[in-house]
Formats: structure tokens, C-alpha cells, sequence
């Protein structure tokens, strides 16, 4: 018998994963979209968060085709999705250009309404971490985490601000 | 361009374009077109119902601005009705749902949650 069998999961430990590659054309959204919406019930979200989810991966999909593969749908997008004991972990590779860090630091909607610009501000409201690293070895990775409600912190606002983390990998 | 669903109802100077599905970056051109000729006709009023859209993303709310900015300085103005639950959501986090005529629902909404999340 495998001893760590009877260990219960530790807290960051991942339980489950569904992995998903799709082509960067936006005809593939609604894949991604079900894909999701279906993980986040199996994860048992109730029906408004896992709308949230779905929101935040759309908006995130769409970012990597529009300004990472500029529009080109010869390329490929990697989707992870993770159930963990503390939530979900909805995870994004793809191989296009760098996304600059300033699209990343917009932490509010003040100024002019830009389309990619609105999808990161949706992401970090719907989210309670986004996390985006460029790969040393070319690529980016987007991770987008949401805390089941019982995982959030004791004296926590109601919903606490959005983490925005960086780097590379 | 992919086509949305949709229905036309007119009823004088007033044009109710009824949608159909999901609304994201792949149909979004499909309706920003629709829009565009449904200004052109010049109408009062240009009602956008969404009883029967259950998602819409940053593509689809920019493309709905688009036409209110288009509309802009003219006889003509465009509300949304009917939105479902998760499109209204994406209004009140965009804050955008006031330019569009949406009315607050009586309890905490997703743009004041949003509100407190930025201050």
C-alpha cells in the first residue's frame, strides 16, 4: 500500500487537472467556455462563480489571441484546469509575443475603454489571483486562481482584492 | 464574419433587435456589423434585448460602446433590456451598465464589489 495513499491533501497539493490544447481561433471560445463552466461544477462552485471562472478564461483566451498571436489562428493555446484543496487554478500557455506589463498593471477602468485593457480588469475582478510570467524559453504562462469561500482568510473583506503577480520562469 | 442570431422587430421609429447566444470575440464583429446598418437607417431609439444571451465578454460590451459612441451627437439612442444574470454581471465590473440604461438590482451589486475591490 502506498503509505502517502491514507495522507490527506495539503494545502497547494493538486487533486484534479483537465488539460485542453485548442487552436488560437475564436470559434474555439465556446469550447473553452464549456470546458470550464463544466470543471467548475464538477469542482462544485455554485452557478455565479463558476460564471466568474468562465468570464476570466474567455477574457484571457481572447487576450492571447488578439495581442500575444495577433490574430493568427495557426497557433495553439494550452489550457489547464486544477482543482486544488484551497480552489481552482485555471492555467494558460501560449507560445505569441510577450504581453507588455503595463496591460497587466491597469488596476482600475479610469481613462478610455480599450478591449484588452477591460479583459484584464474583468480577469482581476473575477479572479482572486492572476498570475502571468514570461517563459525564459519562450511564451507566456497566465495563471488565474479563485479561492473557494472557506479558503479565504478569517477577517478578509468580503472579497479581497485581486493578487497581481509577475515575472519569469 | 459570423452572422449572430438575431430578430428585428420595428415598430415606427423604434428598432428592437432581439439576440440570440453567447457573445464573444468570434461573433462580436458579426454584431458590430448588424449595428452599424441599424444606425444607418437612423431610428429613435435602438432597443438591444438579451433575454436570450447567456455570456457576453469584453468584445461583445466594447462593440455595444462602439455603437453608443456612434450614436453620439445624433437623434438616436440604444438601451439594453432584459440582460441575464452573468450579463449583467460583466456590466456593473465593467461600470459600463449606466450608459447603457440598466438599472441597479435592489441588492449589492458586482460593480460596487468591484468598486471596493479597486479602492
Amino acid at each position: 500500500m502506498n503509505p502517502s495513499a491514507s495522507v490527506p491533501p495539503q494545502a497547494g497539493e493538486i487533486t484534479k487537472t483537465v488539460e485542453l490544447s485548442f487552436p488560437s481561433m475564436p470559434e474555439y471560445l465556446g469550447v473553452l467556455r464549456a470546458t470550464v463552466r463544466s470543471f467548475c461544477q464538477k469542482a462544485a462552485f455554485n452557478e455565479e462563480t463558476a460564471n466568474q471562472v468562465t468570464l476570466a478564461a474567455v477574457e484571457a483566451a481572447t487576450n492571447i489571441i488578439r495581442h500575444a498571436y495577433k490574430g493568427d489562428p495557426n497557433q495553439r493555446v494550452v489550457l489547464f484546469c486544477r482543482e486544488t484543496p484551497l480552489g481552482i487554478e485555471i492555467e494558460f500557455l501560449d507560445w505569441g509575443d510577450p504581453i507588455p506589463k503595463e496591460k497587466f498593471s491597469m488596476a482600475s477602468l479610469k481613462g478610455s475603454i480599450h478591449p484588452g485593457g477591460l479583459g484584464v480588469h474583468i480577469m482581476k475582478t473575477c479572479m482572486d489571483q492572476v498570475e502571468y510570467k514570461l517563459i525564459r524559453s519562450g511564451g507566456n504562462r497566465l495563471l488565474l486562481t479563485k479561492l473557494r469561500e472557506e479558503a479565504v482568510p478569517d477577517g478578509a473583506p468580503e472579497k479581497p482584492a485581486c493578487q497581481e503577480k509577475g515575472g519569469v520562469s | 464574419m459570423t452572422d449572430i442570431k438575431h430578430r428585428l422587430e420595428r415598430q415606427g421609429q423604434k428598432v428592437r433587435l432581439l439576440l440570440e447566444g453567447e457573445i464573444d470575440m468570434y461573433v462580436a464583429p458579426g454584431l458590430r456589423n448588424l449595428l452599424h446598418q441599424l444606425i444607418s437607417e437612423k431610428p429613435q431609439e435602438i432597443v438591444v434585448d438579451l433575454k436570450n444571451v447567456p455570456f457576453i465578454d469584453s468584445s461583445g460590451v466594447a462593440t455595444l460602446v462602439e455603437a453608443v459612441r456612434r450614436l453620439k451627437g445624433t437623434n438616436s439612442i440604444l438601451r439594453v433590456e432584459n440582460p441575464t444574470q452573468p450579463v449583467r454581471y460583466t456590466f456593473e465590473i465593467t461600470q459600463l451598465a449606466k450608459i447603457f440604461g440598466i438599472e441597479k438590482t435592489a441588492e449589492k451589486t458586482a460593480s460596487d464589489k468591484a468598486s471596493e475591490k479597486t479602492s
